[in-house]
């Protein structure tokens, strides 16, 4: 027994110091900036790139190294391990954060601001695209700088429709084109009294028909949920009806197929290939993962997918929502004006095109998407005349997400998620689901304001303001743009002609305004 | 020691006896026993199968193409023709760039043994004193030890990685491996065993004059052995797949274990079931291989020899 | 610390002395111990009683200073009407126990057999095994389409049972335990797998039954229906009763102490409790409460009529109690659960029985969830430490009894459970502990919590609420109410069960 101890022991001691010694070598001769990011082959083509262009740019050590080495560090998925490193002081210089993200961080404080070095490096709202600046500034000051951005679309696979005898939908349509077809095609696809194998299109949801019909999540001046109204219970009926009673849509029963997690590809994109799922909802990236059946189609010897890509559609006024991956700068990094450097590079031509040809959504800065290598990429010519809806989405209809300072994302989409669930499992009806939404959030907000009091000028501010807005609204009158936080409203009431301003001030215009001066 | 013998039983020795009664002979009850022994097969057979069934699926979605993944046939290209499945899976789960899989493969391997190791030896060293000798208070300790286990590990987190960065164990195996080697669990687990041991052999080993020590390594340790093998087992499986820990303490891509390795399979980048499924399945082999060698341990019987005068 | 030693001075050395050895035993684990769990053990001990928010005070705002808030959190917690239904999530959940711990000593006694002893007939299942492969491997050849996936599963099992019989019990054992390699990864996504409404197994299985039963209720007349809620719920009644007479009778035979049955009985009460606050079970409260109280009647008649033939101490025999007890509850609530769906049969059978949704289901999510466990549970840890435990029984024991003439049952109960006892104190303790700090994992993977909030247990409670939102100091607070709740259990657990177990 001894002996066997001993001989674990000595084999143990062994095996680690044979690991220690075939450990790479981690010290650095320049400084280290880890970047926190997701786990992604993308990452070393980009990272060897950054270092290149520190080179380009000559900001190299007198050896005529790159000034700094960048290392990956994965851990996008997990947001907790970001917020607990960043508050013990050892967070990542460079931080890749969702859309919905950035508030949490602002609150907890360890975003370093940007704004200057943004002006003086070029990586301001001028470099990046009008409808994606309010999801970068807070209070008037930029936080972050996109590494993509996408813009959600309806991806169509036309081979689906003609199978069935159909022609694909337009590039604009209403969502009365959009129940009639999808009958249409489920009604054909699918013998009666039998399973459901085929459906319509997957990625739609409740959200996205309000903002369609004219309702965001919250109000004007984001200080309180909005979601108790007319339009949004006609939103959440239209995809009862479509996921009950039609058909059309996936229900939860569904989609619990295969993926473990809400979030990029799962049983979707398989479903789409195989021809099951007519459409999906999504950015450009999807391409990434439909160039993989490509790929494998072309080694079979099947034809290429048939693909065309179209806006969601529409209710009120055509719309899609905007969103970005960006990166933040840790204020308690060592090496903040690298980490600066980073993000300007992040806007130059090198980064842009390398996300142009990876077709990771959409590049940061708009002016790559007129190039011939984004609009028709040399060896995918089966994509040409794809690529320019979303850019061209991204100038129209696109919108920001309406995030609001006074209450956490995680915490609403909880609240209203929890609803939405209740109601799509008939505990509730449509109205109470509306109303217990806008209670629990409203509730939500409140709390925060008690544990947070530092919020509460601003939010009686901004409160007085609504209920300007909503007097001028009752009397038909046209209402200041200054005086609208929510990008989403923002939009609507431009293009309803309801801002008092001229229309020069829409969501295309390029100065950061998110904010409440 | 010479006076008390600690002797295995073989294996075949259940706590029940053998099916085959001693009136073996009679043909009814040749034919009784058959049937009880091969009834016992079958519902032994059918459990297995029931739970055998995940490894199964995990086999074969290992095999499969990336488009097959989320079909219900579990069979790769619905065929049973194994040449046309997908074995090549395998090799790409090397050949991936950013994948270090044997890198991890051996920090896995060497942080889940280190662990193992250091704390059958701080465990069982607690849990004789808990279990085997009498002090004031003792139990008193034992219950504080126990209650520390009562707090969901997550609200500890945030302090115990502060504790990390002040003992600039940040990054480093030293870190996962350290704190994961005192448990309470393991203390509780092998107390348990320790108490079921016979009293009598220590007031044996008393009159002999044997000090507590070899009391403690020549007598108990042996004797709870069954306990020792079944906490090496948990706790080995346990870190080897441990997640939450690891994936804040490391940082360096060389220093990551399998599981936070995996996680690339489901990224961002596509989710590569099939890919994550095949390392998975040669994820497990160690674990089979520890438990297939363990596990006779675990039911080695044993007898307390007479204790002569 | 020490009172008995102070008074003999001689005593009192080597009281001392014993003392620090066993300091000196337990100083390795301690010692990290102290650094690892027992500071941040008191920090989040202490962090529940202040107002410490992730995003008002850190290190990156200086002038923000926590603050003492007292019993805030606490009294915020049980305010908050969603703590008391995640609460009842995780109880309910934790039904699952008993049965759980049952299931692992049954496979552990399975496994503990000698399965080797195939009555000198191996080879005719050797033949049929290797028969049974050849055909798979022929069909194979020829490639076989839609029977494919039965053809796989019946070569499946021949593989084990050839494995089994060549093998003997160390290829059951690591079939069994085999789940726990796979853990996480593959386990929990094949459950959700398993649970597709659409396309699981499950379900596929489940509706040409349910389809069948549909087809043979709508003729029935609904009396028949009414009369089998009824014959339910008398079921849940004569369980009651079946429970109080074993009761009973340990309380006669002196294996039980009065302070030891009070629990136990509650514990059988429950789920008339409940039937109370229960919107399906309301029609049925006024004649369950009389079956109750005349039940409860009957047995304490019968206590007071045959009185004690031994007394027992106060605490005597809670362990054996209260996981009766624990069993018999379930038991009743399934009862209870089945009567009002078998009440509604017709009506739900006029529309066509549907298969359960599982896990997007509000009202089976859990349910399935319980299932998932109680598989688990099978091959689990638990089972090796029964497996461990079983071959550590000493065989005279068994031989005295056969000598005595003992059944089966009598054999389990007098010699192999009392025998498992320290066991069994540790897997009861470990999976109240693990049972009430559960469904964190389930929950992240397979249903986020929902739908609509009905698989949130405490556990995710204390990390959505509290985590994901930098409420530490509330988070503390969840998960030391949850402490205090586990600690109360375990010292129940303690006090009665240990006692049984150092004897």
């Amino acid at each position: 027994m001894k002996y066997l101890f001993a001989v674990i022991a000595l084999v143990l001691v062994g095996a680690s110091v044979a690991r220690m010694l075939t450990l790479p070598d981690m010290t650095s001769t320049v400084p280290v900036l880890y970047w926190v990011t997701d786990d992604n082959p993308a990452r070393v083509e980009q990272v060897a790139l950054f270092e290149k262009w520190l080179v380009k740019k000559g900001l190299v050590t007198p050896q005529g190294l790159p000034e700094c080495e960048l290392r990956v560090d994965t851990a996008n998925a997990d947001a907790d391990k970001k917020v607990i490193q960043a508050v013990s002081g050892v967070g990542g210089d460079i931080m890749d954060t969702g859309t919905a993200d950035l508030s949490y961080y602002h609150a907890v404080g360890f975003l370093h601001d940007v704004t200057n070095a943004a002006h003086r490096l070029g990586f301001d709202a001028d470099h990046t695209w009008p409808a994606i600046v309010p999801s970068l500034f807070i209070d008037g000051r930029q936080y972050r700088f996109p590494c993509n951005v996408y813009v959600n679309m309806l991806w169509v696979n036309e081979a689906t429709f003609a199978k069935y005898g159909l022609k694909p939908p337009p590039h604009r349509w209403t969502i009365d084109d959009f129940g009639r077809l999808g009958k249409e095609l489920v009604d054909a696809a699918n013998p009666p009294g039998q399973r459901r194998k085929v459906f319509f299109a997957d990625g739609l949801s409740a959200g996205m028909l309000a903002d369609t019909l004219g309702v965001s999540t919250y109000n004007e001046t984001m200080t309180a949920c909005a979601l108790n109204d007319p339009r949004y219970i006609k939103a959440l009926r239209l995809i009862y009806q479509w996921t009950y009673q039609d058909h059309l849509l996936p229900s939860a029963a569904d989609k619990a197929d295969f993926a473990t997690q809400p979030g990029y590809a799962g049983a979707t994109l398989q479903l789409f290939n195989a021809g099951r799922m007519a459409m999906f909802v999504m950015g450009r990236y999807a391409l990434i993962q439909l160039r993989e059946f490509n790929k494998t189609r072309k080694e079979e010897g099947q034809p290429l997918l048939q693909m065309e890509v179209v806006e969601p559609p529409y209710g009120q006024l055509p719309i899609t929502r905007t969103g970005t991956r960006a990166a933040v700068v840790y204020q308690g990094g060592k090496h903040i004006p690298m980490a600066e450097e980073f993000l300007a590079y992040l806007a130059s031509k090198d980064y842009n095109m390398q996300i142009v040809r990876d077709a990771d959504a959409l590049p940061p800065d708009p002016r790559y998407t007129q190039t011939q290598a984004f609009l028709r990429p040399p060896n995918h010519p089966e994509e040409w005349g794809l690529h320019e809806q979303f850019s061209r989405a991204a100038r129209t209809i696109a919108v920001a997400y309406d995030i609001s300072p006074f209450i956490l994302p995680v915490t609403a989409s909880r609240l209203i998620g929890q609803e939405n669930d209740a109601f799509m499992n008939g505990m509730e009806d449509a109205p109470t689901a509306a109303r217990h939404m806008a209670l629990y959030v409203d509730q939500a907000i409140q709390r925060n304001l008690q544990e947070n009091p530092s919020l509460k000028p601003a939010y009686a501010k901004l409160v007085k303001i609504q209920a300007r807005i909503d007097a001028l609204r009752r009397q038909g009158r046209p209402v200041p743009a200054a005086w609208i936080t929510n990008p989403y409203y923002r939009f609507y009431y431009q293009r309803r002609g309801w801002l008092a301003e001229s229309a020069t001030t829409s969501a295309g215009s390029s100065t950061p305004r998110v904010c409440r001066r | 020691m010479s006076t008390i013998e600690v002797m295995p039983v073989p294996p075949t020795a259940g706590p029940l006896p053998p099916v085959p009664a001693a009136d073996a002979d009679r043909p009814a009850a040749k034919v009784r026993a058959f049937f009880r022994a091969w009834g016992l097969h079958l519902l032994l057979a059918i459990m297995a199968f029931g739970l055998t069934l995940p490894f199964l699926w995990m086999l074969l979605t290992s095999l499969k193409p990336l488009a097959e993944v989320g079909s219900d046939n579990w069979l790769p290209g619905s065929t049973l023709n194994i040449w046309q499945w997908h074995w090549h899976n395998y090799a790409e789960v090397f050949t991936t760039p950013g994948i270090h899989f044997t890198s991890w493969y051996a920090n896995s391997l060497l942080i889940a043994s280190w662990v193992t190791f250091l704390q059958l030896f701080t465990s069982s060293l607690a849990a004789f004193s808990f279990a085997r000798l009498q002090w004031p208070g003792r139990d008193r300790v034992f219950l504080l030890y126990l209650a520390t286990m009562m707090l969901p590990g997550l609200v500890m987190m945030v302090p115990n990685y502060q504790i990390m960065i002040s003992l600039h164990l940040v990054d480093t195996f030293t870190g996962l491996i350290v704190p994961a080697a005192f448990t309470a669990f393991g203390t509780f687990l092998l107390r348990q065993f320790m108490l079921s041991i016979p009293t009598s052999i220590d007031e044996a080993a008393e009159i002999d004059g044997a000090s507590k020590w070899r009391l403690y390594w020549d007598i108990i340790l042996p004797l709870a052995r069954p306990g020792l093998v079944a906490l090496a087992i948990f706790t080995f499986i346990g870190n080897y797949q441990n997640i939450f820990w690891p994936l804040i303490m490391l940082r360096s891509t060389d220093k990551y274990t399998l599981p936070i390795g995996l996680m690339y399979f489901d990224s961002s980048r596509g989710q590569a079931t099939q890919l994550l499924m095949a390392a998975s399945a040669m994820m497990v082999i160690p674990l089979i291989i520890v438990f297939v060698v363990l596990q006779k341990q675990l039911v080695k019987g044993i007898q307390l020899g007479a204790v002569k005068g | 610390m020490n009172t008995t030693a102070a008074s003999a001075p001689r005593k009192s050395r080597k009281a001392w002395r014993s003392f620090w050895v066993g300091i000196a035993f337990i100083t390795p684990n301690i010692l990290g111990f102290l650094a690892f769990t027992t500071i941040p053990l008191v920090l989040s001990l202490a962090m529940a009683f202040t107002n410490w928010d992730l995003k008002l005070q850190n290190m990156f705002k200086p002038d923000a200073h926590i603050q003492f808030v007292g019993l805030a959190n606490f009294v915020h917690l049980i305010t908050q009407p969603q703590f008391m239904t995640y609460l009842g999530n995780t109880l309910y959940l934790m039904m699952g126990i008993p049965f759980s711990i049952a299931a692992s000593l049954f496979a552990a006694m399975m496994l503990s057999k000698d399965t080797r002893a195939g009555g000198g007939r191996t080879y005719l299942w050797l033949l049929a095994s290797a028969g049974l492969l050849v055909g798979c491997l022929m069909l194979t050849v020829v490639g076989m389409g839609e029977t494919a996936m039965v053809i796989l599963l019946a070569g499946l099992a021949a593989v084990i049972l050839l494995g089994g019989v060549l093998g003997g019990p160390t290829v059951y054992r690591t079939l069994f335990y085999l789940p726990n390699f796979t853990a996480g990864v593959a386990t929990l996504l094949l459950w959700k797998k398993l649970y597709n409404p659409q396309t699981g197994p499950v379900n596929y299985a489940l509706s040409p039954l349910l389809d069948g039963l549909s087809a043979a209720v709508r003729p029935t007349p609904p009396l028949v229906f009414t009369i089998l809620a009824w014959v339910l719920l008398a079921l849940m009644l004569l369980v009651l009763f079946l429970g109080l007479k074993r009761l009973s009778t340990m309380w006669r035979d002196g294996d039980l102490g009065w302070r030891a049955a009070l629990l136990p009985v509650a514990v059988l009460a429950v789920p008339f409790v409940v039937t109370a606050f229960w919107s399906y079970g309301r029609p049925f409260l006024v004649p369950l409460a009389i079956g109750f109280a005349a039940v409860l009647v009957l047995a304490g008649a019968r206590v007071w009529r045959a009185g004690r033939d031994f007394a027992a101490a106060a605490a005597e025999g809670f362990g054996n109690a209260i996981m009766l007890a624990a069993l018999l509850m379930v038991v009743e609530f399934v009862c209870l659960g089945l009567a009002p769906v078998a009440a509604h049969l017709p009506a739900m059978a006029a529309a066509g029985l549907e298969p359960p949704g599982w896990l997007v289901d509000i009202y089976w999510a859990k349910p399935a969830l319980m299932i998932m466990g109680f598989w688990a549970a099978v091959g689990s840890n638990n089972m090796l430490l029964y497996l461990a435990a079983l071959t550590n029984v000493p065989q005279e024991l068994y031989e005295a009894a056969d000598i005595d003439g003992a059944t089966r049952f009598q054999r389990f109960w007098n010699v192999t459970w009392p025998q498992l006892a320290p066991t069994t104190f540790f897997i009861v303790v470990m999976s109240v502990i693990g049972g009430l700090q559960g469904g964190f994992d389930a929950a992240r993977v397979m249903t986020m919590g929902g739908p609509a909030g009905s698989t949130t247990t405490l556990s995710y409670f204390i990390y959505t609420e509290g985590f994901q939102t930098g409420r530490l100091g509330y988070a503390s607070a969840v998960a030391w109410a949850l402490f205090i709740l586990v600690f109360i259990i375990t010292m129940f657990n303690w006090r009665f069960g240990n006692r049984y177990v150092n004897d």
